[in-house]
């Protein structure tokens, strides 16, 4: 039997190491960690938000150096907070209080479909971003505030006009109410971003759902945060329906695609089934629509 | 005395400016748009005369009452004190050449052909009422009887005041209810009286027919009457309320529908909660209507073209028209996997919501309001 030699042990080991490593990576491929999901429930809206402000500053907060945030709430419709077709004010006002407190600065942009002066009152989310001094900017009005981004993953949607005050601010928050709606089936995270870009009404005429699920695939919040407080289950998105829901329920995830397929839910017992972009998100590999591929962390408030 | 003259120039050009100020609006409240035409006692007795009825109420019939019978003690007190128009027309005075353009006085002959149309239904060229023509510069300028106040101004450098000594219905209708002079002034003008009531007669019967009828139909403001056309003096008090400009005035159709207001709905909608517009009209042609009843009044109802509809012709799920709809009026017809638009006709109002946001381009909008006349109550849902 031949002696191996120093020279040659050393270059098997060599060898064997490196084929053990890049190993490992195809072996344990399924035991990537599972996507964090936290779904707050309580009776008080107020506590459901500190708690989920608790969570967000417990796992990195706005990241380390960010001072500005992009705040993306539902501000469309000129409802009341309680017919559910607009973000809760209370949940936004512990927002704005908690997010300021930790040295952040936040406006407030949004794209109305009701005109904005009687929407954003109506919604209650104008007094309060008044109450914290935060900006709420009017897109519909407001000029020069595109800006056309390439979306490199986009399918359909290759180009966008976005609201420039997400694209240069630190980090963003996605911060919808989660509601039927008509043509998307539902909307919570990833059709919100209708409201953050000027070609919206071009993504009805050249397919709704690849529009919505290829421009979350360019757009993705630090946060993303489901109001589930109170929902419409029919005549979504504006309202009123007669067929709400209350799940009392915030839910809280870095991914927004894991956010609305465990949203979605609330809804449908198989939402990738019944939620045409959902299903195409899962496709384009966006973020994760798997539930036994999460953590869903379930806290009572 | 001319201490005295001097304060009274003050006061008229004081006065000239608030209605100035009523007739633009701005963060005022709303029903002060109305204040300025419907002080006039000719639009109000003419209007009442052509509607049969009260149609002011009480509150808004006193300021022109308080008129007559002011003019019953002083005469044209109003017109030299108080009339924003007179005032307006007053300012180039100074600077007339003081020609004779117009040498005879037609103002009786205006004035009784308003009355007499309008005891046929139909009160004529009251568009001329010196306050409804005042607020028209509320809106800016516009065609037609938007012109009247700069022509009539740039008459006053060649013959001083014309339009109040010779033209204006609402002065002579102070003259004749002046009690010293009311019986002679009427004898000198039995002619015109003659006149007025032969022409009035008959343009009340005439104007409706003269003119082509409109391809499309107005949708008219809520709470316009059926004899909308006919009643409104274009004073467009209604079209300065309205704040999602949407209330336009109409290009085209019959001489009766000459530059009335009427809805557009390509830059905007009417909102679910406003009822601006039934504020501020001063004649009757709109009702007034409370938050609740304009919530419940159909203005028109939404039709879908299917061949330019993105879900019905195109299978894209849409369903546009369905978001943006305030009332719950689009129902869902389910063709396979795509959900089409249908329009439930008791619950739309014709807000003209789908139809401003349709995004159909191919071969334009898939909804269009058309317009109900008479305009009908939903009961019990809203």
């Amino acid at each position: 039997m031949q002696k191996l030699s120093r020279r040659n042990f050393v270059k098997v080991g060599a060898v064997g190491t490196a084929v053990l490593t890049s190993g490992s990576k195809a072996l344990f491929a399924e035991e990537k960690p599972k996507t964090d999901v936290w779904v707050f429930k309580g009776p008080d809206n107020r506590a459901l938000m500190e708690k989920c402000m608790e969570t967000i500053f417990a796992n990195g907060g706005f990241g380390a150096n960010a001072k500005t945030v992009a705040l993306k709430v539902n501000a469309g419709w000129e409802r009341t907070p309680e017919q559910g077709a607009n973000t809760h004010p209370e949940l936004v006002d512990v927002f704005l209080e908690k997010a300021i407190a930790s040295g952040v600065k936040v406006v407030m942009p949004e794209l109305p479909c009701k005109k904005a002066e009687l929407a954003f009152p109506a919604s209650g989310l104008q007094q309060v971003a008044d109450k914290h001094r935060v900006k709420m900017i009017d897109l519909s009005t407001a000029k020069n505030t595109f800006e056309e981004v390439e979306i490199p993953e986009g399918k359909t949607l290759k180009k966008e006009k976005v609201a420039r005050d997400f694209l240069k601010a630190d980090a963003i928050v996605n911060m919808p109410v989660a509601k039927h709606h008509s043509g998307g089936k539902l909307t919570i995270c990833m059709k919100n971003w209708m409201g953050a870009v000027e070609g919206r009404k071009m993504w009805h005429v050249n397919g709704l759902h690849q529009c919505i699920a290829d421009f979350s695939s360019f757009m993705k919040p630090t946060w993303a945060i489901v109001d589930a407080t109170r929902c419409m289950t029919s005549k979504g998105p504006q309202g009123p329906s007669e067929d709400m829901i209350y799940p009392q329920q915030v839910i809280l995830s870095k991914d927004q695609v894991a956010a609305d397929t465990v949203a979605a839910m609330l809804f449908h017992s198989d939402p990738l089934a019944a939620v045409n972009y959902l299903a195409i998100a899962r496709d384009m590999n966006i973020g994760e629509t798997d539930i036994k591929r999460m953590n869903i962390h379930r806290i009572t408030v | 005395m001319s201490k005295v003259k001097a304060s009274r120039t003050a006061v008229r050009l004081l006065l000239l400016a608030a209605a100035l100020f009523f007739a633009i609006g701005g963060p005022l409240p709303v029903w002060l748009k109305r204040l300025i035409p419907a002080l006039s006692p000719l639009t109000t007795v003419a209007e009442s005369i052509a509607q049969r009825a009260g149609y002011a109420g009480f509150f808004w019939a006193l300021p022109p009452l308080t008129l007559l019978v002011l003019a019953f003690w002083k005469g044209r007190f109003f017109c030299q004190h108080l009339c924003p128009l007179g005032t307006l027309y007053s300012l180039p005075q100074k600077f007339s050449l003081k020609k004779k353009l117009l040498p005879i006085r037609l103002n009786a002959l205006i004035f009784w052909l308003v009355m007499f149309s309008s005891v046929f239904g139909l009160p004529a060229l009251l568009f001329l009422d010196p306050l409804s023509t005042f607020n028209r510069i509320g809106i800016g300028l516009t065609w037609g009887p938007g012109l009247l106040v700069p022509a009539f101004l740039l008459l006053s450098f060649f013959q001083p005041q014309v339009w109040c000594t010779h033209l204006c219905p609402l002065g002579y209708g102070f003259d004749l209810v002046h009690r010293k002079t009311g019986k002679q002034v009427f004898n000198r003008d039995r002619r015109q009286f003659l006149a007025g009531l032969g022409i009035g007669g008959a343009a009340a019967l005439i104007l409706p027919k003269v003119g082509k009828k409109s391809a499309n139909p107005s949708v008219l403001p809520p709470g316009a009457t059926v004899k909308f056309a006919k009643t409104c003096t274009r004073c467009y008090a209604c079209v300065s309320a309205c704040p999602s400009k949407i209330i336009r005035i109409k290009s085209g159709g019959g001489l009766t529908e000459l530059s009335m207001p009427e809805l557009r709905f390509d830059h905007g909608i009417c909102e679910e909660f406003c009822n601006r517009c039934s504020q501020v009209c001063p004649t009757g042609a709109i009702r007034t209507l409370t938050q609740s009843q304009k919530h419940s009044t159909q203005i028109g109802i939404a039709r879908i073209e299917k061949e330019k509809c993105l879900a019905w012709a195109d299978n894209e799920y849409c369903m546009v028209c369905d978001e943006y709809c305030s009332y719950g009026a689009i129902e869902t017809e389910w063709h396979g996997e795509i959900a089409c638009p249908v329009i439930n006709q008791k619950l739309c109002r014709g807000c003209g919501g789908c139809e401003n946001a349709c995004p159909a381009v191919r071969a334009g909008k898939a909804l269009l309001i058309h317009p109900l006349n008479p305009q009908t109550t939903i009961e019990g849902k809203s």
